[in-house]
């Protein structure tokens, strides 16, 4: 209860906050404006043909995703920078570790209160345009549900890893560290790409390797490959068919990395003097 | 019955090497069940690290503790416990009653308890006209209250309060005095930090004095300040041989310009004193006899520290 309390807290306090504000507004007009920006992409035109259709629906299914995918990740950042560091330096965590309530009940509190607030927005915004495109279409596009599923799990990753470093970190150097690491890890796939072209192997070890310090951008490939498949999936990110394999176990790794970083922010938050 | 309160050689450095600091050094104390304890000190002696340290807030370097018998950051300990730490922060974004119904949820108050708990205590802080007002548009004295209604909305039998009443106006000390005194009527532990001394003074049965990390002086108030009896004389045409006189018969002698300060030890004394300086021809403006207050208690005791 005192975890679930503090949870509920969290996602309200979290709620109200300008940067969720301005972001959730954002995501609306995303939400207004993504057929725009869709069609004056080149793929699949809607032609009448049935097949046709499906294929288009897909394909502005797997554009918005796109979308929501990386929203959902910077909201994830900018709404987790100070989750603990800055309540420890405003003092208003003082009154909450002196209750009867284990430490880790605070992290792990925390950590759900953004978890269901960007897990809900991820899957809110996902459904509406699930549900557009299903009308539009006239058929259920259920490929969406496992691309939409990974893009949640990428949401939690990054709210994961910011609240770690929130443990420890004021919430700028939090900010640059995440950035870096997101930066980072993403460009990985063109290092990857470069070691397959000339058949390196330590350099596709080595990029492979990396790629696992924050496995968000290979998770959201996955994402795009289950729903358009390798062919549009490389298109939509743009990289050459030849080096596009995401590997499918990083989903599994995923959410022992979301595992992790969350137990690691309770070990550093354990014995942390609060002032 | 366990003691409220059992530190043995509790100690908090800060830095490392040349700049090592040590904030708390080897803190033994006890405070039975019941006592309202007033720790006092001058700016940075330790006081607050000390209560941090017992709240678990910050860890000691070494020397350990017990709350309510059990060992520090026992939860089901802080079940009882309350806490209202310095210049309290707010989560402000809440109401009132929804602060005080948070707060009730961490401690693990059942739901049929919490709204019954909540209105008991906005009341008992004077605050159960503003339950429906975001915290974020309270006076200081105010926010001071919710402080510490949320440090007893468990009702506890162990209670810390670091400067209660820092930001209050003399109403609002003086109802903290009177929460503090029904508290203890009720047999509640009270751990009062204050810079306040007759605050203390007026609501504690047990006092300690820390300077520098270091307990100096520690025992019931009345046994500290009661036994110590002083005269506030002022005097004109008082010869030397009256005062070496005065100065033999009583403990202490303490002049200042005009006025003299004589610590007598007991009250037969101050009548010797009043009778001796009458009878030498000296004419008395002011004889004043009174008890030694606090603030001379623990200026002493500082003094002697340093």
């Amino acid at each position: 209860m005192k975890t679930w309390a503090l949870a509920i807290f969290t996602l309200r306090e979290t709620l109200r906050t300008r940067t969720m504000i301005v972001g959730l507004a954002i995501s609306f007009l995303y939400l207004a404006f993504v057929p725009v920006l869709n069609s004056s992409r080149s793929g699949p035109a809607v032609v009448g043909d049935m097949e046709m259709t499906i294929a288009a629906g897909r394909d502005f299914l797997g554009f918005a995703l796109g979308g929501i995918n990386f929203m959902g990740m910077m909201l994830a950042i900018f709404t987790t920078l100070g989750a603990i560091y800055s309540e420890v330096e405003k003092g208003t965590i003082l009154a909450v570790v002196t209750k009867p309530i284990h430490r880790w009940q605070i992290i792990f509190g925390k950590w759900l209160g953004h978890a269901m607030l960007m897990g809900g927005y991820v899957m809110v915004m996902g459904l509406v345009l699930w549900i557009t495109v299903s009308i539009g279409t006239g058929t259920v596009l259920w490929r969406f549900i496992p691309a939409i599923l990974l893009v949640c799990l990428n949401v939690l990753a990054m709210v994961s890893i910011t609240l770690f470093f929130s443990s420890f970190m004021p919430v700028i150097s939090n900010a640059i560290f995440v950035f870096m690491l997101f930066i980072f890890s993403s460009n990985l796939r063109i290092i990857n790409a470069i070691g397959q072209t000339s058949d390196n192997i330590f350099i596709i070890t080595i990029a492979n390797g990396l790629r696992m310090l924050l496995p968000v951008s290979e998770v959201s490939d996955l994402a795009n490959l289950s729903l358009l498949g390798k062919i549009r999936a490389a298109e939509q990110v743009g990289a050459e068919l030849d080096t596009f394999a995401p590997r499918i176990w990083t989903f599994g790794y995923e959410i022992l990395y979301i595992g992790g970083a969350v137990f690691l922010a309770t070990l550093v938050f354990r014995r942390k003097d609060l002032r | 019955m366990p003691a409220a309160i059992e530190i043995e050689g509790l100690t908090k450095v800060y830095g490392y090497g040349a700049e090592e600091v040590k904030a708390v050094d080897a803190l033994e104390l006890t405070v039975g069940q019941g006592e309202v304890f007033g720790f006092l000190g001058p700016n940075g002696a330790g006081k607050t690290t000390t209560v941090q340290m017992l709240m678990q807030i910050i860890f000691s370097t070494s020397g350990s503790g017990k709350l309510l018998g059990k060992p520090l950051g026992d939860i089901s300990a802080r079940e009882k416990i309350g806490y209202l730490p310095e210049l309290f922060q707010f989560h402000d974004f809440l109401r009132a009653d929804e602060f005080l119904d948070f707060h009730a949820r961490l401690y693990g108050i059942s739901a049929d308890l919490r709204a019954g708990r909540v209105a008991a205590v906005l009341k008992l802080v004077g605050l159960s006209d503003s339950a429906k007002s975001k915290i974020r548009t309270f006076s200081k004295g105010m926010l001071q209250r919710i402080g510490i209604g949320q440090a007893i909305i468990n009702e506890p039998k162990l209670l810390f309060l670091d400067e209660p009443t820092s930001a209050l106006d003399p109403m609002g000390r003086r109802d903290v005095r009177d929460l503090i005194l029904n508290l203890r009527e009720a047999g509640t532990t009270v751990f009062l930090n204050s810079h306040l001394l007759s605050e203390v003074e007026m609501t504690c049965t047990q006092i300690g004095i820390l300077n520098k990390g270091k307990l100096v002086r520690v025992g019931d108030m009345e046994s500290m300040i009661q036994p110590t009896l002083c005269v506030d004389i002022k005097v004109d045409g008082l010869s030397e041989e009256t005062l070496e006189r005065v100065r033999d018969l009583v403990a202490s002698v303490e002049i200042t310009g005009d006025d003299m300060k004589v610590i007598v030890r007991d009250e037969e004394q101050v009548k010797m004193l009043a009778r001796m300086i009458m009878d030498s021809g000296a004419e008395i403006r002011q004889f004043t006899p009174r008890r030694q207050q606090l603030e001379e208690v623990f200026l002493q005791s500082i003094e002697e520290s340093n």
